[in-house]
């Protein structure tokens, strides 16, 4: 099972195109087709392994399908989570279309490189918000 | 030390700051009270802040307290300097904290109490963007408590309607924008505006700043007279815009977001795109440049994109054709 690697990475889907942004890495992913219903499934705590049988029942090559998924995890968007799979609608997949990917856009990089950020972890210490005093 | 204790520190040190003025500024429709002490920061800040300046009888939603020199709390810069060549911050609504070791900028918002303070050890040492556009972080989060958006876009129109500009830099947008208002229309901003999330929404001023690349000079030479300071290794200037340089204005309802797309055609044109083809670069040039924005940001300017008709706009190679058509564009949309 998979989670978005939240804070860091955000995500929105919308009329069937997705986009994914990496806050640390600078690059931002598009994807429509399957490649953005199987995202969003994913997003949502979707069982990986039913969703290989959605592939297959669709025509789709699951070998694709699982190399979508490593690709997510290798690129730091997607994390292993623990627990329970969540019950999505299952994707209405298209055997017609490309194998699924997400394009990945490079050009804005350049500004994580100029402005890198240290998002501080409050539960290591200072600085954090101590108990309203009176 | 907690951020409970952080924030009454931040305002004795402050009062002990020399020369302290209140100046009311109206941010994103909402009174702000600025009290800045220090001339060289007043000298270094204001240019690009004036068009914000409002005395007002309102209370304020939120009261900003900016002061250079001297070390309010030695250790938290002793905390960050741990972490030279990054931004550090935290997020904790209302609590929102940032240091910038470019410039030693350290800047701690808390919008439930509307309280904001601003720090810097030297004013003539802060990095261009800053005095371009300055406390971004602080408007931001002051944006968000008043019920709008910071976005990276600049925004232009006719008779009080308009577009907003987006994309990521070196797209046009920028040039597009200064275009417009060579071209007498009406100019909100360039780099950074604050967009209403109510419908309509509206886009509003927030800065004079403007980067401006060298080449566009040759395109823009009113704007040679304006420049405040120059970064060479990036070729880009901060120019601060006065009313002579055009109609500067407060505000303009939105009725089109626009990307434009550098094509060098015979005439220029519209494309309409999906919402999210408009939010891609839109959203991720806001959020990349403003840390922990990421996902309430992205939610926000996806739902601006499905309120307003979003086109591609491919540039022509005539300047002021450029903006006689985004002109006709946005008179046509509003009409």
């Amino acid at each position: 099972m998979y989670q978005v690697n939240a804070p860091r990475v955000v995500h929105e889907t919308l009329e069937g195109e997705t986009v994914v942004i990496d806050t640390v890495t600078g690059l931002y992913y598009t994807a429509a087709g399957n490649a953005a219903q199987l995202w969003q499934a994913l997003a949502e705590g979707a069982d990986p392994a039913v969703l290989a049988t959605a592939c297959a029942e669709a025509g789709c090559d699951t070998g694709a399908f699982e190399a979508f998924c490593d690709d997510l995890v290798a690129s730091g968007l997607l994390v292993g989570r623990a627990g329970g799979s969540v019950t999505v609608a299952l994707p209405a997949l298209d055997a017609a279309l490309a194998p699924p990917a997400l394009t990945r856009h490079n050009d804005l990089q350049e500004l994580i490189e100029l402005d890198p950020i240290h998002e501080v972890d409050i539960a290591q210490g200072w600085p954090f918000r101590g108990p309203e005093t009176p | 030390m907690t951020f409970v204790t952080l924030l009454p520190r931040l305002h004795r040190a402050f009062e002990h700051a020399t020369d302290p003025r209140e100046i009311g500024f109206r941010v994103a429709g909402a009174p702000v009270r600025l009290r800045i002490a220090g001339a060289d920061l007043r000298l270094a800040l204001m240019p690009s802040l004036q068009g914000l300046v409002d005395e007002t009888d309102e209370a304020p939603r939120l009261v900003i307290h900016a002061w250079s020199g001297g070390e309010p709390c030695t250790e938290l810069r002793a905390a960050f300097a741990e972490h030279p060549d990054k931004i550090s911050m935290v997020n904790e609504p209302p609590l929102h904290l940032q240091y910038n070791p470019e410039g030693d900028i350290l800047s701690c918002i808390d919008t439930a109490r509307g309280e904001a303070y601003y720090h810097v050890p030297d004013p003539t040492a802060l990095p261009d963007y800053e005095v371009c556009t300055p406390m971004r972080m602080l408007f931001n989060w002051h944006c968000d408590a008043v019920g709008a958006l910071m976005v990276h876009a600049a925004a232009v129109g006719v008779d009080g309607v308009g577009a907003l500009i987006v994309g990521r830099s070196g797209a046009g947008k920028s040039t597009t924008g200064l275009q417009c208002l060579a071209s007498g229309m009406e100019y909100v901003g360039d780099d950074y505006v604050a967009v209403s999330r109510g419908t309509p929404p509206v886009a509003h001023h927030l800065y004079r700043g403007c980067k401006v690349m060298d080449d566009a000079f040759e395109r823009l030479p009113g704007l040679r007279d304006r420049v405040l300071m120059r970064n060479p290794e990036r070729t880009k200037s901060v120019v601060i815009l006065d009313d002579a340089a055009g109609r500067l204005v407060a505000s303009l309802r939105i009725v089109a977001i626009v990307r434009p797309r550098i094509a060098h055609a015979v005439t220029s044109g519209f494309v309409p795109l999906s919402p999210l083809q408009a939010v891609t670069e839109f959203a991720a040039s806001t959020i990349l440049q403003m840390p922990g924005v990421g996902g309430f940001m992205l939610r926000e300017i996806t739902a601006l994109c499905t309120r307003v008709p979003t086109f591609e706009m491919t540039l022509g190679r005539d300047p002021d054709e450029i903006a006689a058509s985004l002109r006709s564009k946005i008179t046509g949309l509003a009409s």
